[in-house]
């Protein structure tokens, strides 16, 4: 049944970039499916630290640069079954794009070298889609003008057009819409021989994408669709997104299902395939603009708003499972032959991280997403992009506000990324919906939905709220009102704040066990504890890419150890925590942008044991209880001294006494900076006494259970603190991967009540039993060592 | 306004009225399709039926009147939550539509919770009503609800659906438009005719193959059309689709049981036994056929349910009779099942020239 | 210019409906065997077999014909051939219903042969034929019991059909 002869797997694992999509979650998810059903597994990476866990699932991880020299290198020398290519991005398909007949009998999952090539060279894409008869747009790439514009001529304007470099990248597409900006594209400065390719726009079609899974039987099933609130014109993931797509009708949604299916067949992926449509509801056409035969943003969204383990099922199938046959540990199967369905909306807001009005187009300008669950759109738009919590939208208001009406008109044609704002103000001046909705392209429905919170924001506003409609404004999920006086002092069957479970009622998803839930508004709540003691863990929004990694990676190891240590976790966060499917039905997750859970007293105080917070600030309640405890760094002490030696420590205390489980070490020679992991062993007993004499005395005025992080600067022969934090911050990764000590796990059993030994020798405080050491050059390159190999190397490079 | 959904057991879910004000009573249905309000509501099945829709935000895909499954639809009322009051291709918007079929509806319901309680208590009847105090609950409690649903929905006159091909006779036990779509697709002359036609009479227009239609109601009230099936299988090859299947199966021995989770969903996969295939498709029925009595009949399983493993599809083993309790016309759902017209087509061209009739 | 004429699915479905008729017209699935002929045959009657299996939870015997022309040097197209000789059946088949099995009928010539090594090894209470294309131009009196698809072509015409057992892919192609 499963395709013979695979036993060891080389996964393509992401770069460093920025740009990447988060697929940590998906990659740990595939590899802990992998190692459960018995592959060896290895995987390339660029960074270990981006890896949610990582000895424990890998059989070798190879820190190198991820391209394709280094992963035929790594297939020459060891023989690899079979390449997976779907959880390493773009990147990842461009070097299997690159490998065709230099791997001979390596195959590669999920999808074929001529898919990942059709991905980047347009005019394959095509060629393919115009021989099956699907629909699809006509282009061209060419470096010969009279071609371009003979080309130009017999498709007409609007056109969009783009450089496509030597080096397989190109510059974003820019929006052509009368001669005038043809000159002005056209002038820019061409760099040696790059492509000029041009398509007919699309602007102003509504933008949808259906994704599938296919297995190598030829069935086929869509798990979601996703809409975009704003038109093609607007990058994917620069809109505002919805799953799932409300306006498609069934001919459309089945036309566009069959499209993706067939799609998939032409190509030949065998796995999960995300396709995009472009659908104009007024002319009925309908193109496919691109395929994407991997894990992406997309099946990111998808599998927590569908709650289908995409991640897992996907390299199964991969790896030549039948749909309904599938396995979600070695012992339970598992029958993917379902489409998932929602009965409500699951949305992704898109973030900037700068305050600032700026144009959006269609290339992606946003720096990171939330997302929002509610059974309305009028929900989901309160709590997500028109939350002030997330987004100022009082001070947007306020700016919005002062522009006259053909101001905010060009604001409205040329879109911002504060363009629902931007709508809301308009119609708030009593600017038409079908006016907008030329102007625009978006849809009537999402104009309705802003115009409704409009209306119903003027009664709260005015201080109207009253037994008539304090309902309906519960249920567009206007912040605080679930819990009102009004509301619980009737007897009436009302609708207040709840908390639903994520999964729909359906005869498909009986099977489906997980534990996510999102608060919203309704007549009774889902949520059902087990009778054990719980700690509950509250987690903010994080928008930087790094402090997501933490966030992910701490919470993972949290839910595990208290898992272990007998109780339950519960996860409470303005946004969802998209878990590994291992945690998903022993950890409770529940979505809660108004932080609303406080007042719904649906966790029995007594069953609380701790309340872990990683907020930066904690309320003055929560600073003076003894039930919260906040983990996030809060600086305690900063000295500025630079050194070129410095050693960063993480200590844990149980209020008496403390250990070291970890200490990276950093040096600074001849302009190149050097981090080493787990350095305790290779400390001498001097450094050791002294840091422990150090660390004493500063943790002589405090008897709390904590972490401590500490940064030692050599200066003046001493080793001098030159930082105290309390909390965790982003060393921590380090510290717990690399280590055999675990780190979390240690500060979750003090919090339960254990203690550390008393009167520990040193070699007992620095005790670790690490046996490979992570060496950093330049924060940028990654190198690992066995402890005579980093001998060595401190020996000669650092000259220790 | 402020309307009530009342279940049979007292369980009140409270909402807002839309459309037509009046009281209705009927079959609580709740249905999971994701797309297809149009071809749901006017659905002869919902006769009879007050269906809660689960999908949010509904109304924003527009409502297309070409896609109407009957002329005399005859739902009894509707349930929703979310509802968008335009639509993205400016047709008539959904809670109007509604009023102009002066059907009762009810919005703003919590359906996750009413689903949820469904699920677990099983189907029962309810109602829309303005109040929700223990009179109105003991007329719910009285109503019985009727069991010539069928004879309601069926047509009272015979009419063709003319075309040059093969003739076939649909016997309406409340057909959907989309199967004379699909016979007409493939060039199929039909004659539709009423429920309780006789088999002379259906004989007398020389059909080349018989298909009895998907219908409302419990398959035990149609005792005459059971026994008209066991003449005119011994003639003509038959197809059954949904109800019409649960009627060739009693016709030949077969017992029905009720899904312990009725299939109200516009997608469910269905595997092709023979050869393994997975299929999506419609779903809309709370009966299925009992296991253990397929065992000891003449027919071989074809299609299973993916999900629960009830039986979806069977086909005699000597006589022409394919039969599918899913709706292979779709509409609403995935098309995959539109492969069951070809496989009756070929069955009949291929049963023309044998000598198979006993 | 060869032009597909026959999909992966289409040929699935034309295997499932001749299953169906088989087990029609046999009234059950007792007594009956199969025999697949040549290369392509085998691979049909093998994916009727598992077919057969899934529905009836039995398994039929299959047993493989190796036909060849009795001038081996020459090209393996049924209409130059001389003759055929087949290699006799070591598979019991006396009193069974052996159902015949190739992917393409053409002159009958191959059929006939295959006839001849049944009936030599054994004595088989009937013989029926399934195809998945037939495509006319009989030199011979026989006649496929069980057919896929019907396909006119002209004597110039080559089909090949491609299965995915031994060709990666399933479909028939004219040319």
């Amino acid at each position: 049944m499963v395709v013979n002869g695979i036993h060891n797997i080389l996964i393509i694992g992401p770069t460093n970039s920025d740009k990447n999509v988060d697929l940590s979650t998906a990659l740990y998810d595939t590899a802990q499916i992998l190692h459960k059903l018995g592959y060896k597994t290895s995987v390339m990476v660029e960074n270990p630290t981006s890896l949610l866990s990582a000895n424990v699932l890998f059989d070798r991880i190879i820190v190198e640069k991820v391209n394709g020299e280094n992963v035929l290198n790594y297939v020459d020398q060891y023989h690899p079954d079979a390449i997976l290519p779907t959880v390493g991005d773009k990147n990842a398909l461009g070097i299997i794009s690159g490998l065709n007949g230099k791997i001979s009998s390596t195959k590669v999952l999920g999808t074929n070298y001529f898919a990942s090539l059709a991905t980047f060279k347009r005019e394959l894409f095509i060629s393919k889609l115009n021989k099956n008869d699907l629909p699809v747009i006509n282009f061209i790439s060419s470096d010969d003008e009279e071609e371009l514009y003979d080309f130009i001529r017999s498709i007409g304007f609007p056109i969009i057009a783009r450089r496509r470099f030597s080096n397989r990248h190109s510059s974003g597409w820019t929006n052509i819409n009368n001669l005038f900006e043809l000159d002005n594209f056209m002038a820019l400065e061409d760099s040696n021989n790059a492509k000029i390719e041009i398509e007919r726009s699309i602007r102003g079609f509504s933008e949808y994408s259906c994704t599938i899974v296919r297995d190598r039987f030829d069935n086929a099933s869509l798990i979601g669709t996703i809409e975009d609130v704003e038109p093609i014109g607007v990058h994917h993931l620069d809109s505002n997104l919805i799953s799932p797509a409300l306006s498609l009708n069934d001919s459309k949604l089945q036309k566009l299902r069959n499209l993706a299916i067939k799609l998939a067949r032409v190509f030949d992926v065998i796995g999960v395939c995300t396709v995009h449509f472009a659908l104009n509801h007024k002319t009925n056409e309908c193109y496919i603009t691109e395929f994407i035969p991997r894990l992406s943003e997309e099946t990111k969204f998808l599998e927590y708003a569908t709650s289908y383990p995409l991640a897992t099922v996907a390299v199964e199938l991969n790896l030549g499972f039948q749909l309904d046959k599938l396995q979600l540990d070695s012992g339970n199967s598992f029958n993917g032959a379902c489409e998932p369905f929602m009965d409500h909306i699951t949305s992704r807001f898109p973030q900037w991280n700068s305050s600032e009005q700026r144009y959006i187009g269609p290339s992606k300008t946003s720096d990171s997403s939330i997302i929002v669950s509610g059974f309305s759109l009028e929900e989901v738009f309160n709590k997500g992009p028109l939350n002030d919590k997330l987004n100022d939208t009082l001070i947007r208001y306020e700016k919005l506000h002062k522009l006259d009406d053909d101001q905010l008109f060009e604001k409205i044609i040329h879109p911002t990324n504060w363009m629902l704002d931007v709508l809301l103000e308009a119609i708030r001046r009593d600017f038409e919906l079908p006016v907008l909705s030329e102007v625009t392209s978006i849809n009537t429905p999402y104009l309705l939905a802003l115009k409704n919170i409009k209306n119903n924001s003027a009664i709260i506003r005015d201080d109207e709220i009253d037994e008539n409609n304090i309902e309906k404004l519960v249920s567009m999920g206007v912040k605080g009102l679930g819990y009102n006086k009004v509301l619980l002092d009737r007897d009436d069957i009302v609708t207040k704040s709840v908390v639903k479970s994520k999964k729909a009622i359906s005869v498909n998803m009986d099977q489906i066990t997980n534990r996510n839930f999102f608060v919203t508004s309704g007549i009774s709540n889902d949520l059902e504890f087990g009778d054990r003691n719980k700690i509950v863990v509250r987690s903010p929004i994080i928008t930087s890419k790094k402090n997501i990694m933490v966030r992910q990676f701490v919470l993972l190891q949290l839910v595990k150890s208290i898992h272990q240590n007998g109780l339950e976790a519960v996860i409470l966060g303005r946004e969802p925590w998209s878990s590994p499917l291992d945690v998903r039905n022993i950890a409770y997750e529940i979505a809660d942008p108004h932080m609303e859970m406080q007042h719904l007293n649906l966790i029995d105080t007594k069953s609380i044991f701790k309340i872990i917070d990683f907020s930066q600030t904690l309320s003055d309640e929560d600073k003076q209880s003894n039930e919260v405890f906040q983990i996030s760094a809060k600086p305690i002490k900063s000295l500025d001294l630079k050194s070129d030696k410095t050693m960063r420590v993480i200590v844990v205390s149980d209020g008496k006494s403390f250990t070291i489980p970890s200490v990276i070490y950093r040096q600074v020679i001849n302009d190149k900076s050097y981090e080493i992991s787990s350095f305790n062993k290779f400390l001498t007993d001097s450094e050791k006494s002294d840091l422990i004499e150090n660390i004493t005395n500063e943790l002589q005025k405090t008897d709390q259970i904590n972490t401590y992080n500490f940064e030692f600067s050599y200066v003046h022969d001493h080793w001098i603190i030159t930082k105290i934090s309390s909390g965790m911050n982003q060393d921590i990764i380090r510290h717990e991967l690399a280590s055999s000590v675990h780190v979390i796990d240690t500060l979750v059993k003090l919090i339960l009540g254990n203690n550390l030994g008393s009167n520990m020798s040193s070699d007992e405080i620095f005790n670790n039993d690490d046996e490979n050491f992570l060496v950093t050059v330049n924060d940028q390159k990654f190198k690992t060592y066995d402890e005579i190999g980093l001998r060595f190397f401190l020996n000669n490079t650092l000259k220790i | 306004m402020k309307r009530y959904l009342i279940l049979e057991d007292g369980t009140v879910f409270p909402g807002e009225g839309f459309g037509s004000s009046v009281i209705t009573t009927g079959q609580l249905v709740i249905s999971n399709n994701r797309t297809g309000i149009e071809q749901s509501v006017t659905d002869p099945d919902a006769e009879g039926q007050i269906i809660a829709f689960t999908i949010p935000g509904i109304g924003s895909s527009g409502i297309n009147r070409d896609f109407y499954e009957s002329i005399n639809y005859q739902c009894k009322g509707v349930v929703i939550g979310s509802a968008s009051a335009e639509s993205v291709d400016g047709s008539i918007p959904f809670e109007e539509w509604i009023t102009t079929l002066k059907i009762p509806g009810i919005k703003n319901v919590d359906v996750r919770a009413l689903s949820k309680y469904i699920y677990e208590h099983g189907e029962m009847k309810a109602s829309i009503m303005d109040t929700h105090d223990e009179h109105a609950i003991d007329q719910i409690k009285a109503l019985v609800l009727p069991t010539d649903l069928v004879k309601q929905v069926s047509t009272k006159q015979s009419y063709p659906n003319p075309n040059i091909g093969l003739k076939m006779v649909i016997v309406d036990l409340g057909l959907k438009y989309s199967i004379l779509r699909q016979l007409s697709y493939r060039d199929c002359n039909s004659v539709i005719v009423n429920y309780n036609a006789t088999p002379e009479e259906i004989a007398g227009l020389h059909p080349e193959g018989i298909i009895f239609s998907n219908g409302p109601g419990d398959p035990k009230d149609l005792p005459k059309t059971i026994e008209n099936i066991k003449v005119l299988q011994k003639q003509f090859p038959i197809m059954g689709i949904g109800l019409g299947s649960l009627l060739v199966a009693m016709a030949n021995d077969c017992q029905i049981t009720k899904l312990p989770n009725p299939h109200h969903e516009s997608s469910l996969a269905v595997k092709e036994v023979a050869s393994g295939k997975i299929d999506f498709v419609n779903h809309n029925h709370s009966y299925t056929i009992d296991q253990k009595s397929i065992g000891s009949s003449d027919f071989i399983v074809t299609n299973i349910c993916v999900a629960d493993g009830s039986i979806e599809g069977i086909r005699h083993e000597f006589l022409p009779i394919i039969s599918v309790l899913f709706e292979p016309e779709a509409a609403p759902g995935p098309t995959d099942g539109y492969y069951v017209f070809d496989e009756f087509i070929d069955l009949i061209n291929s049963t023309k020239n044998q000598d198979w009739s006993i | 210019m060869a032009k597909e004429i026959i999909d992966g699915q289409t040929m699935t479905r034309a295997l499932t409906r001749i299953t169906y008729e088989i087990i029609e017209r046999n009234k059950g699935i007792d007594d009956l065997v199969l025999v697949g002929i040549k290369t392509r045959g085998v691979f049909v009657a093998h994916r009727i077999e598992s077919r057969l299996k899934q529905l009836e939870n039995i398994s039929i015997p299959v047993g493989e014909l190796d036909i060849t022309p009795y001038r081996d040097d020459v090209a393996v197209d049924e209409k130059d051939a001389q003759d055929f000789k087949a290699e006799p059946l070591n598979f019991d088949i006396s009193n069974k219903h052996v159902i015949l099995t190739d992917d393409v009928l053409y002159t009958g010539r191959t059929i006939r042969a295959a006839m001849d090594a049944l009936m030599s090894s054994g004595r088989p209470k009937k013989i029926s034929l399934a195809v998945l294309v037939d495509r006319g131009h009989r030199e011979l009196p026989i006649r496929a019991d069980f057919v896929g698809k019907n396909i006119p072509t002209s004597q110039r015409e080559k089909i090949r059909v491609f299965m995915k057992e031994i060709d990666g892919e399933d479909k028939v192609e004219i040319e």
